[in-house]
This record gives structure tokens, C-alpha cells and sequence, in this order.
């Protein structure tokens, strides 16, 4: 299915949306605008059998704007066909979460917020997948510098009371559950 | 008689734990021995890899990308290189494909060994570990073997391998296949006969196949829930569509222990294909001169390597 097939059967179910087919070496890859994202990914999932996301990640293409490209690899085991999109984003712009079409974007998409810094909005635990929660920048901006010299960071020992730790524990198992 | 109040316990496991293989914080919220919920940090091994990739040339980061996953490290390479030749349009050789998908499926055999050992070991069959390392240690001689180096051995390059196999590969690596299918069916025993295993592992953790494609789970775990996706048959690089393999039939149980009992027909079916290559790739005749022609190219790429490296 090449990019234009997909293109064809995505409009009618996405009204409003624009795509553009894009470049590629190995399979289709397809532009499509930030904010009909989430009811591409929809129609993708229910309508054409892309079961399964395989992989979000983003490149940073510094000084063209809009800056960044996120990029999302869906594969559909039913039909044998795997698909890229693209969607492009401004500095400091925010996407939309495909949470809710794919519970695994979870991570996916921490990670991407981790290292590019680009905002899930309505993700619902955006938190540092692999730096440590206090680190500052996000290191696979292009500005962002190779070696950087930062201080150990020290704690003063831990101190939380029982009713403390109890009320963390309750903070953290709503924030799961929400 | 009033209720008993129970409430779960938080446990915090990490990030040094003996069964965490690596660093891996994992806080828990056990209802008994029930897992209720779980919130792992997973950031303790990273190494910055990418970053570190985008300062370097081409070749350089093929050692980098073997250290991502160091119980498979040629994988990695080799799905480094598999991308940047498909970046470059470049077509490999036949010799090259077979080469490639032979040391694949023996750094399967050797990743999926030390996976089932310390899985063994971690739920109470102990001595499972010390039968899988000892047959993993094989395999690293083979490592040890082509390339000088047993766990990154950056053997595959972009645009090929780094030299022709060396003299007595072929006879080690019949060697080893000969006698692993035995092995697998001992480690077969060892796990699923046992009863104690058995009773941890039956049930706990069930996976539907609708579960694992919405979570983006692939591989030995989809396919105990019943998916057969396997990305050698369903998208065949370096030759794989030349080969005549089955994807194991999902079992009938989903839990962990399906995901273990698929296992063996995996291991049976990766050194049946290792074996397939092996015999297509026969000892490379004339090794004299290959080995000196080698000898020269190398000496011309090192010179000229000084010469790029001293401008730059």
C-alpha cells in the first residue's frame, strides 16, 4: 500500500485533515498535522487494522522551523504492512497524546518528552522516562552539548514522616489511576 | 468474628538488587504475593548512546550500538548496519546474508540462554543457570573465535564483515549445533516438568493477543497470547525469506510459563536455521590469499585512516 492508497482511503474518515506523503527509503511514510493526529491514529486503528505501535520518536532539525518532526511507527500484523507518520512541531509546540488510541504510547512518549522536550498534552504521567526526575535540558535537542560538566547532585538524608509517606503513596496511586 | 483489615504493602526493590540484572527501581504494591501495581525507573543504564552517535563517524558507532544490548551484542550491529546500507541503497552479497544470519541466530541462542537461566534462577531453579551458561560459554568461544573479543566483537560492518570467517569456524559451529538440540530438550525438562516451577508460573501474568498488540508487545511474549508476528517472516531482511522456518503455534495456556514453553521450538527453530546457514556457507576455499589480500586492504584503509584522521 503506497502512500498515496493510504492517503486516499485516511481523508474520507478524517475530514478536515491535510496529509502529504513524504520521502522514503524503506516504507510509506505520511505527513499529517498536529492537531488531527489523534483521530488519524483513530481511523488507522479501527478502519485500516494498524493494531499496534511500535515506536514514537522525534528528530530535531535545528534551524529549519518548524523545528522538530515526531514521528510514529505503526504496523498492522493482520495486513503486513507497516507505516510511519510524521507530524511536524514548532519550538516549544505541544502534541496531543495517542494514549487513548495506543496504551502503550505511555513511555513512548515520555521518552520523547524526556529527550526533546516536546509536551503530551493530556498524557497522564508525563514524567522523565530515563534521566534522573531533576535534570535539567533535554539532551538530544542539537543545542543541547555533548559534554557538559555538572556537580554531583547530594541529598540530605530523607526525611518523611509515616503520615507523609502515606499521603505520597495515596498522591501517587491517584495520579495512576487518573 | 470481625473482618481481618488488610491493606498492601509498598515495597521498594532497587535499584542494586541481585534480580534486577543491571540497575532497575521498582516500586511495589503487593496485596500478599500479588503484584497490584508496580512503578519501575528504568533510567539507571542509560548511557547518553545516540548523543554520543551523532559526534561520530559511520563506523564508530557500531561498538557503541553493540553495547546497547550486551547479551545480543551482534545484533545490534547488525541492524545498525542493515539500516544505514538500506540508507546507502546498498545490496549485500549472498556469502555476506548468510554470514549475517548465522551469528544472528547463534547471538539469539546465546541472549534467549541467558534469559531462561537467570529466569530459572530468579524463581527458584538455581542450577538452570549453570546448564545455560555453560552452553552460552560455547558460543562465546565462537565469538572469541571470528573477531578476538567475546562479548562486542564489531565483526559485522557496514557494507559487510570485517575479514572472511576464520580457519575451524565451521567445524566449531557444527560442533555446537550438534549437540544443543539435546540441550534444549534438558532444559525443557529441567523447567516444565518441575513442579515448583510449574505452580509460580502457570496463570500469573496472562497476556491476551489483543493486550499485547494495544501495549506494543512483540516477540516470545504476543506470541504465548497467540499472535504469530515474527519480523523475519512478516518483513524478511538479510535473506530470511530464503529460509524454511515455522513461527511457533501459540500454546493452549497464557501465562509465563507459555512464553517458556514456546521457547524451546524457538531455540529448535534458530539453530535449525543457523545450521541452514552454516551450510551454505562453506570454508572459505584459499584461505592464504585471502587472508593476505586482507592483510593488504587493511594496511591501505589504516593509512588512510591516519591521513583522514590527521586532517580532520
Amino acid at each position: 500500500m503506497d502512500a498515496q492508497a493510504i492517503i486516499d482511503s485516511l481523508s474520507p474518515l478524517v475530514p478536515g485533515a491535510v496529509f502529504e506523503a513524504a520521502p522514503s527509503v524503506d516504507f510509506t511514510t505520511v505527513y499529517v498535522s498536529g492537531e488531527h493526529l489523534v483521530a488519524t491514529c483513530q481511523a488507522l486503528r479501527d478502519s485500516l487494522n494498524f493494531e499496534t505501535l511500535v515506536e514514537v520518536t522525534a528528530a530535531d532539525y535545528l534551524p529549519r522551523a518548524p523545528r522538530y518532526e515526531v514521528v510514529y511507527h505503526l504496523l498492522s500484523v493482520s495486513k503486513r504492512l507497516r507505516l510511519r507518520l510524521k507530524v511536524r512541531v514548532a519550538n516549544d509546540g505541544t502534541l496531543a497524546t495517542v494514549q487513548g488510541v495506543y496504551p502503550g504510547a505511555g513511555w513512548l512518549e515520555r521518552e520523547v518528552w524526556d529527550m526533546f522536550g516536546i509536551v503530551f498534552d493530556g498524557h497522564n504521567d508525563l514524567r522523565r522516562l530515563l534521566m534522573p526526575e531533576d535534570w535539567e535540558g533535554h539532551p538530544q535537542r542539537k543545542d543541547y552539548p555533548v559534554q557538559i560538566q555538572k556537580a554531583a547532585q547530594t541529598y540530605a538524608p530523607l526525611e518523611v514522616s509515616q503520615e507523609q509517606f502515606r499521603a505520597n503513596l495515596e498522591r501517587d496511586r491517584v495520579k495512576r489511576t487518573h | 468474628m470481625s473482618e481481618i483489615r488488610t491493606e498492601t504493602m509498598t515495597v521498594n526493590m532497587g535499584p542494586q538488587h541481585p534480580s534486577t540484572h543491571g540497575v532497575l527501581r521498582l516500586v511495589m504494591e503487593l496485596d500478599g504475593e500479588v503484584v497490584q501495581s508496580v512503578i519501575p525507573t528504568i533510567g539507571y543504564l542509560h548511557t547518553g548512546i545516540e548523543k554520543t552517535a551523532e559526534q561520530k563517524k559511520w563506523q564508530q558507532v557500531i561498538p557503541l550500538v553493540e553495547r546497547m544490548d550486551y547479551l545480543a551484542a551482534q545484533s545490534n550491529s547488525l541492524s545498525y548496519a542493515l539500516s544505514v546500507e538500506k540508507l546507502l541503497g546498498l545490496e549485500m552479497p549472498q556469502r555476506v546474508k548468510d554470514i549475517r544470519v548465522l551469528i544472528a541466530e547463534l547471538q539469539r541462542i546465546a541472549s534467549h540462554l541467558i534469559w531462561i537461566g537467570t529466569h530459572g534462577l530468579e524463581i527458584g531453579a538455581v542450577s538452570m543457570l549453570f546448564y545455560a551458561v555453560r552452553e552460552r560459554e560455547l558460543l562465546l568461544n565462537i565469538n572469541e573465535l571470528i573477531a578476538g573479543f567475546r562479548f562486542f566483537p564489531s565483526y559485522i560492518r557496514i557494507g559487510g564483515l570485517r575479514e572472511d570467517l576464520p580457519r575451524g569456524f565451521h567445524a566449531q559451529v557444527t560442533e555446537f549445533l550438534d549437540r544443543f538440540p539435546a540441550k534444549i530438550d534438558e532444559f525443557e525438562g529441567l523447567l516444565t516438568k518441575n513442579d515448583v516451577y510449574r505452580r509460580r508460573t502457570e496463570g500469573v501474568g496472562v497476556i491476551s493477543k489483543e493486550h499485547a498488540y494495544a501495549w506494543g508487545l512483540v516477540g516470545p511474549i504476543a506470541r504465548a497470547g497467540g499472535s504469530d508476528y515474527d519480523v523475519r517472516k512478516y518483513f524478511p531482511y538479510s535473506g530470511y525469506e530464503t529460509y524454511d522456518f515455522k513461527v511457533p503455534p501459540p500454546p493452549k495456556a497464557t501465562s509465563t510459563r507459555a512464553t517458556v514453553s514456546v521457547w524451546p521450538r524457538c531455540a529448535r527453530a534458530s539453530s535449525s536455521r543457523a545450521r541452514r546457514s552454516a551450510a551454505s556457507v562453506p570454508p572459505a576455499p584459499g584461505r592464504a590469499t585471502t587472508r593476505a589480500s586482507c592483510r593488504r586492504r587493511r594496511t591501505r584503509s589504516t593509512a588512510r585512516w591516519k591521513r583522514s584522521s590527521s586532517t580532520s
